[in-house]
């Protein structure tokens, strides 16, 4: 048992944990921030992505006692109030989530890698990027178009290269 | 004797695709990977699925002074009918969606449903919806006509509003709604229709679908280039979740054919694919983006003339993925692989056809 202090969310934490507490069971457990998903336990799907210092690690394989002295932001963090960050609107206004369970990993990772990558972001830097997030309902697609429809927002139309329009113009309705 | 296609265009789905797909572009574009030392493959399939599901549904429709309540027995996972049956009740009654608030799942308050499976939850839920909202119009119609003395056949009700041109007064239905309230105590929680539906009749929904792939010789390894789908979903009430549903289908299916098997220790019964450490999963950068388009050939079977986006993105894309895999191989002799046809099962084709 160690006592730990840390920030969440800007919140100043200090707290007793078991040492072998894992951070993304005392995320969810010890302050009930459950929007941090455990999806498989075992660092492979990413649905448990929160940022350390301003860096993404998939939580289920951070002990807690590690982030001590740290600044933890989970996806209830993302948000300034009622503003939703870039990233969570335009993965609603993208449709770039169904069952929603990978979605705070994938938004709170799609976060950092708009924040710091050097380059230009296009489809083939996201997908390789973001390719230690499982998602099983959307095919990766509408959530690449979220993730470079946020980009642009947040780091201006050169930086980015969006994909081709999604879909071509329909053909003749049938009947009419 | 068998079953009756509903309805279908299924030559137009073919050229369609062709068109999306820039199958007229594959020549260059297989004379490209080639030379890039890559072997090309292109597939091509259609596909008529059954959708029937469960026969019976139920909605109850509840107008109250603040809003509209749907209460029905389907079950989403993230297919979005909050949205969906929300904008049929809303487009059916004449009033804005945000009105409109869909509950499921809740067996408190659920009293009879059909779930959801096969493709059944749009097109019973715009049957039964549609029958409630018939109900509830007849039903606004004489309690407007009692409340002021006239008949009902005197009431109009169009574009949401009811009229009586007799005594001139117009209502739209959270208005009709407070008047009935203090018109009689059975409707102080809001006028009420419980309507069931039953439906025997399966549809078919189909079409067409096309993908490149290109091999890596030396590794086996496939890339997945290009993938393009037309499906004949009938009416398609909102198109961003209906492709939503397509793109994560069309995953489904290409996990199964490239890398998703559930591989059993014949010896110890000990599953051997058991996480995603050892289970291939359709990743980011093992999909590209697709190209998909919903034809809407209206199905006659039913009042909206839903047919079903559930599955149509699934079916046919083991059946697509495999035939580009065997267009890539042919050099090499007919094709003796099975799904999941990995790496492992090219490189030995390949080399096996070498010999």
């Amino acid at each position: 048992m160690s006592t730990i202090a840390m920030t969440v969310n800007g919140m100043n934490v200090t707290t007793d944990v078991e040492d072998s507490t894992l951070l993304a069971e005392f995320l969810r457990e010890h302050l009930g921030l459950t929007g941090t998903h455990v999806g498989c336990d075992t660092t492979q799907c990413g649905c448990c992505v929160v940022h350390l210092d301003g860096v993404s690690v998939k939580s289920c394989t951070v002990l807690a006692a590690q982030a001590a002295g740290h600044a933890v932001t989970t996806i209830e963090g993302l948000a300034k109030g009622a503003q939703l960050h870039p990233v969570q609107r335009a993965f609603r206004e993208c449709h770039g989530l169904q069952c929603g369970f990978c979605t705070p990993g994938m938004i709170m990772a799609a976060a950092e890698l708009i924040a710091t990558y050097p380059g230009k972001l296009d489809e083939h830097v996201v997908r390789e990027e973001m390719e230690g997030n499982l998602c099983r309902c959307t095919g990766y697609h509408n959530i690449v178009r979220a993730i470079l429809t946020a980009a642009e927002e947040m780091l201006g139309s050169d930086r980015v290269v969006r994909p081709a329009p999604d879909h071509p113009p329909a053909h003749a309705k049938a009947g009419g | 004797m068998g079953s009756q296609y509903d309805s279908g265009e299924y030559e137009k789905n073919m050229d369609r695709l062709l068109q999306i797909g820039d199958f007229a572009g594959a020549k260059i574009r297989q004379q490209q990977a080639r030379a890039r030392g890559k072997l090309y493959g292109i597939g091509f399939a259609n596909y008529v699925e059954s959708s029937i599901g469960t026969p019976k549904e139920r909605a109850d429709l509840i107008v109250r002074p603040a809003g509209v309540e749907v209460v029905i027995g389907t079950q989403p996972a993230g297919q979005g009918h909050e949205t969906s049956f929300a904008q049929v009740t809303a487009d059916l009654l004449g009033v804005a969606f945000e009105t409109v608030k869909i509950t499921l799942g809740d067996t408190d308050v659920v009293s009879a449903g059909g779930g959801t499976h096969s493709g059944r939850s749009m097109r019973h839920a715009s049957a039964v919806i549609s029958l409630a909202v018939t109900d509830m119009i007849e039903k606004g119609k004489a309690i407007l006509a009692d409340s002021l003395g006239v008949k009902p056949a005197d009431v109009q009700f169009e574009g949401g509003l009811f009229r009586s041109p007799a005594t001139n007064r117009t209502v739209d239905w959270f208005e009709l709604s407070r008047l009935a309230a203090t018109h009689s105590p059975d409707y102080a929680d809001g006028m009420k229709v419980r309507r069931d539906n039953e439906m025997h009749t399966p549809v078919f929904p189909n079409g067409a679908c096309c993908c490149e792939i290109e091999i890596d010789p030396e590794t086996g390894g496939v890339d997945l280039v290009r993938y393009a789908t037309v499906d004949d979903v009938g009416r398609c009430i909102n198109p961003m979740i209906v492709h939503g549903q397509t793109h994560g289908g069309i995953a489904q299916g290409v996990g199964q054919a490239l890398w998703e098997g559930c591989v059993i220790d014949p010896e110890s019964g000990q599953p051997l694919a058991a996480a995603f450490t050892e289970y291939g999963m359709p990743r980011f950068d093992n999909m590209p983006s697709f190209v998909t388009e919903i034809a809407e050939v209206l199905s006659p079977t039913n009042p909206m003339g839903v047919k079903a986006g559930g599955e149509g993105g699934t079916t046919p894309a083991p059946a697509v993925i495999m035939s580009a895999v065997e267009d890539a191989l042919l050099e090499y002799g007919p094709p003796v692989i099975s799904m999941p046809v990995t790496p492992l099962k090219i490189w030995n084709a390949i080399h096996k056809g070498r010999a």
